[in-house]
């Protein structure tokens, strides 16, 4: 069995240098600090990890989530954009730290205004009827919004903060909607609701379980990309989120529901980066933004096809034989346009396509403006399925002292063949090579320029991928049958499920993970299951010291 | 001179920038500086991408076609050759390398995984320590700005090549790039037209917003673990920005409010937005809303398009094109058109400043502004950090001195920075790990 020590690191260290090898992983870090907790304070389960925990801490909501924090709790009808901060979902691995800057803040504050404001219009929010008591109205608004907004019970204090809030609201706009907007108003810039907690109730060092309400969180964010619905509050209240069967329980009832479906469709998406495809930039005039909104379709179409009526499997991504077309991505491929307007489900010729990788949304979006590229192509493989590690090009590495006009082929055997850029190159242009056979704008071509198209290569490592291959038609299913795919795509779901980077954090965990997703035998949904039923969505370590 | 006069003289200098309504922090400050205080000073920090093409930077000690565009403005300015990010030279020299390093004086820390290259800042940026430290540039209502004109970039979606200034140890203040946000937030706080009384009532409300949301804060910093304190006190830090932002700025009339804008990779658009930060910009140090900005035209290894610089000149990408072989004559005609594009636009932004009145009649707004322009690396193929383009600009007010070209070879950036520090009132000793810097650049500042 390939281990992700061994699946991160073997082709890390043949790299240029080594400096960038992964940190730790595969060590012997995981037992010293910390280990198996005692207990939990919601009256769970022992962690039954011998790894120690991810380290706790708080959380900004990232843009997204935010703005789906804000649409679902008012029950807007879109969810307020925030162009500010950091943080984002569209990849599945964290791109950096999501922090509050003056900005930010002072945006929060227009979208919070703005919210209450279209909330109270639509009449959707705290209705209190002629004759009811005001403060009776608002005292239950503010433990059901409030608690909702913030993930969990409120304090006393918080209570009482918000009632002065709406007194406050009530008394200068003369109004009980006076009151309520000025609650709503508050709550969406309170750090409990912009922050997720990770913090448990610790009682000393060594691993603590998050609590109930904290799970809850985590689930839900990771898989629906917005606080918890109904379900998920009541068992967070019920501490029924401190177990392992809890947790299976939850997500097993998500992965039954559309909006959970759609969240794994979105994770794999994310994968593979192919909403990429509509910020891509072609100097062919041909490259319409119509033309790249189908390429897009086109790949989210097969993924959910694939995940919800197909296999669900990684396999049957990497080599279906059908995928969806409308007139103008047919065209685009050169097959007969569909009966029906919009999209349909064609067979693909076996000699030109199989599975997502030979999407158009990939190909175009792993290009150049002008011409394919190897290197992104070859990256994309190595990187993002297979989860290889690379350092960056030595200072002044550049192939420029090679005319341009010799070739993709020949400019990649020039980087295969000579120091220092040999030493990564080697390791992935070959699986850049095997899609020569598509052009910048994803179609299929026989020819570059007047000389035939050669995409062959003899992939030497992996060892799983290892062989001769004519192209990638080739090289699919090989590929989608190694276990380094499977644990590959279960490294990105964990960090992105975690939002923490793939570093000596998660390492020991994920190593724990890797018998129980082999087992899956590729199944999306239950690399998800596991990943989100597994100690890394629970349990955290105590700071020494704090 | 009585106290009558120097007000008077006062008030009659705040006719240009626009009425007054006399009121607050603002006027004290005023008045200070009407009875006698030294002017203001400021800090701006103007960052373009993707390096330059050298010899059309400086043509030995004249300017060339890429500096051109600020001839007029030689008097104002210093060009220090011969400068390097010292710390950040060696494998780490990419765009990203460049960005982290340049402000923070300070080597870069661990990439993000699983970009080998997304370097973590190590240290607070020199602008926020200035901000911070220095008597004459802070006590402003926001005590920094971070505007952009764009923010994307060539490649993955890095965090490195998307901020320059930083609060702490991976702590990145990502720029605004919308215009109308950057005005609401500075000049847009309360509606006009209200009476006393509406006035009141507004404010009533939003303190007791801001005391629920300090309370929440505090309560959230008591139960993080220690090393999440940082990012909450930046919070705080924030909160307290928009305590200014709800009062507005009363005090002046900013200029129009900004239009909205395309947001493209395409150049016109990147101007019309650079433009209008620019000149929100402008009307923040006239109504003395801060005094230290920091200001990216498009991120580091920035993937805005260009074509027709010259004629027959293509659609051309900046970041792929920096990277090919600049020795080949028509490359380098279409790096130094893009880097002379973004000479002429910061060229305008100074030309404004110079002929703008301070607003307490101590000078023009250019006399009492040091303006630094430079790009996150010297040598784009390369991602070379020697010999850095840098262009300074300011007033006799800033003391800046000895241009308009000085060299400085083999000196490291971090020197240029306590040279600054010192000139705006923070001796900084050393800056950067040991060996990063030598001492303040002699003679830059008199």
């Amino acid at each position: 069995m390939v281990s992700f020590a061994a699946s991160m690191l073997v082709l890390g260290t043949a790299c240029y240098s080594g400096v960038h090898s992964s940190p730790g992983l595969g060590g012997d870090e995981g037992t010293d600090s910390g280990g198996a907790s005692e207990g939990s304070s919601d009256g769970g389960e022992p962690n039954p990890s011998e790894c120690a925990a991810a380290p706790q801490r708080v959380t900004l909501l990232s843009n997204l989530r935010y703005g789906n924090a804000v649409r679902d709790l008012l029950e807007l009808g879109t969810a307020p954009l925030v162009s500010n901060g950091g943080g984002t979902h569209d990849a599945l691995l964290p791109t950096g730290p999501e922090q509050v800057n003056a900005a930010l803040v002072f945006e929060y504050h227009g979208i919070a205004q703005a919210a209450a404001d279209e909330a109270l219009a639509a009449g959707l929010v705290a209705p209190c009827d002629e004759g009811e008591d005001e403060l009776a109205c608002a005292t239950d608004f503010i433990e059901d919004f409030g608690s909702r907004a913030f993930r969990r019970p409120l304090t006393e204090s918080e209570r009482a903060g918000l009632l002065d809030v709406f007194a406050v609201g009530r008394e200068q706009d003369g109004d009980y909607e006076g009151g309520i907007r000025l609650v709503i108003t508050t709550t969406l810039q309170s750090p409990s609701f912009l922050y997720v907690t990770e913090i448990g109730e610790p009682d000393g060092t060594g691993n603590v379980a998050l609590t109930s309400w904290e799970v809850a969180s985590q689930l839900s964010f990771f898989l629906l990309d917005t606080l918890p619905d109904a379900d998920l509050r009541a068992d967070a209240a019920a501490g029924r989120l401190a177990t392992e069967e809890g947790v299976a329980a939850a997500i097993d009832r998500m992965l039954a529901s559309p909006a959970g479906r759609d969240g794994v469709t979105r994770m794999m998406l994310r994968w593979l980066g192919s909403d990429r495809v509509l910020r891509t930039e072609k100097q062919a005039p041909e490259f319409t933004e119509a033309l790249r909104e189908s390429m897009r379709q086109e790949t989210a179409l097969l993924v959910d096809d694939v995940l919800w009526s197909g296999s669900g499997t990684l396999r049957e991504l990497l080599t279906s034989s059908e995928t969806f077309v409308d007139a103008e991505l047919a065209a685009h491929y050169g097959l007969e346009p569909p009966a029906e307007e919009g999209f349909s489900r064609v067979t693909l010729p076996p000699d030109q396509r199989l599975g997502v990788l030979t999407h158009a949304s990939l190909l175009a979006s792993l290009s150049g403006v002008d011409d394919t590229s190897v290197v992104y192509r070859g990256l994309f493989v190595a990187r993002d399925l297979l989860c290889m590690r690379f350092a960056p090009p030595p200072p002044g590495a550049t192939d420029m002292d090679l005319d341009h006009s010799v070739g993709q082929r020949a400019r990649a055997e020039h980087r295969m063949t000579t120091s220092p850029c040999s030493a990564c190159h080697s390791t992935f242009d070959p699986f850049g090579l095997l899609f020569e056979g598509y052009d910048e704008l994803g179609r299929h071509r026989t020819t570059i320029g007047d000389a035939p198209v050669d995409a062959s290569f003899d992939i030497e490592q992996p060892a799983a991928l290892a062989g001769p291959a004519e192209d990638i038609l080739e090289l699919a299913p090989r590929l989608a049958e190694s276990e380094e795919l499977t644990l590959c795509a279960t490294q990105r779901v964990a960090s992105y499920a975690a939002w923490r980077a793939l570093d000596v954090d998660l390492a020991c965990q994920l190593e724990e993970l890797a018998a129980p997703v082999l087992a899956t035998d590729g199944d999306v949904a239950e690399i998800v299951r596991q990943v989100a039923t597994s100690p890394l969505m629970r349990w955290r370590r105590v700071e020494e010291g704090s | 001179m009585s106290y009558r006069m120097r007000r008077r003289a006062f008030m009659h200098g705040l006719g240009a920038v626009g009425a007054a309504t006399g009121l607050g922090w603002w006027l004290q400050r005023a008045e200070s500086w009407a009875g006698g205080a030294a002017a203001p000073k400021r800090l701006l920090v103007i960052q373009r991408p993707n390096g330059t093409v050298s010899d059309r930077w400086l043509s030995g000690t004249s300017f060339g076609p890429v500096l051109a565009p600020f001839s007029d403005l030689q008097e104002h300015a210093v060009i220090p050759t011969g400068l390097r990010i010292a710390t950040a030279n060696g494998g780490d020299a990419t765009h990203e390398g460049g960005m982290v390093t340049f402000m923070t004086g300070s080597p870069i820390g661990e990439a993000r995984p699983p970009s080998p290259d997304d370097w973590r800042n190590t240290a607070v940026s020199i602008d926020q320590i200035l901000a911070a430290q220095s008597p004459v540039l802070s006590g402003t209502p926001f005590a920094s700005l971070q505007l952009a004109a764009h923010n994307r970039q060539d490649g993955a979606p890095e965090v490195a090549n998307r901020a320059l200034s930083y609060s702490g140890a991976d702590e990145p203040l990502y720029p605004e790039v919308s215009p109308t946000l950057t005005y609401e937030r500075l000049f847009g706080g309360l509606t006009p037209g209200l009476n006393a009384e509406e006035l009141a009532r507004v404010r009533a409300k939003n303190q007791s917003v801001l005391d629920f949301i300090g309370s929440d804060l505090e309560r959230l910093e008591q139960l993080a673990p220690a090393s999440q304190r940082d990012k909450l006190e930046a919070h705080a830090n924030a909160v307290r920005d928009l305590e200014s932002s709800l009062d507005g700025l009363t005090n002046c009339t900013p200029g129009e409010a900004p239009s909205a804008f395309r947001d493209t990779d395409y150049f016109t658009d990147v101007a019309a937005v650079g433009a209008a930060q620019l000149a929100i910009l402008r009307s923040a140090f006239l109504c003395d809303a801060t005094r230290v900005a920091t200001f990216m035209w498009t991120p580091g290894a920035s993937a805005v398009q260009f074509e027709g610089l010259f004629e027959g000149m293509p659609l051309v990408q900046h970041h792929s094109l920096s990277h090919q072989n600049l020795d080949a004559s028509e490359v380098a005609e279409m790096m130094s058109a893009m880097d002379t594009w973004y000479s002429e636009r910061t060229a305008e932004l100074l030309r404004t400043m110079r002929d703008t009145p301070d607003f307490d009649g101590s000078g023009s707004l250019l006399d009492n502004t040091l303006v630094l322009y430079f790009s996150e690396v010297a040598v784009g193929w390369t991602h070379s950090f020697d010999d850095l383009p840098i262009a300074l600009f300011g007033g006799a007010n800033v003391g800046l001195q000895g241009g308009p070209v000085v060299s400085y070879p083999g000196r490291s950036t971090n020197d240029l920075w306590l040279a600054i520090a010192s000139a705006f009132g923070v001796e900084l000793g050393s800056l950067g790990d040991e060996g990063q810097s030598t001492g303040p650049l002699e003679g830059l500042f008199g």
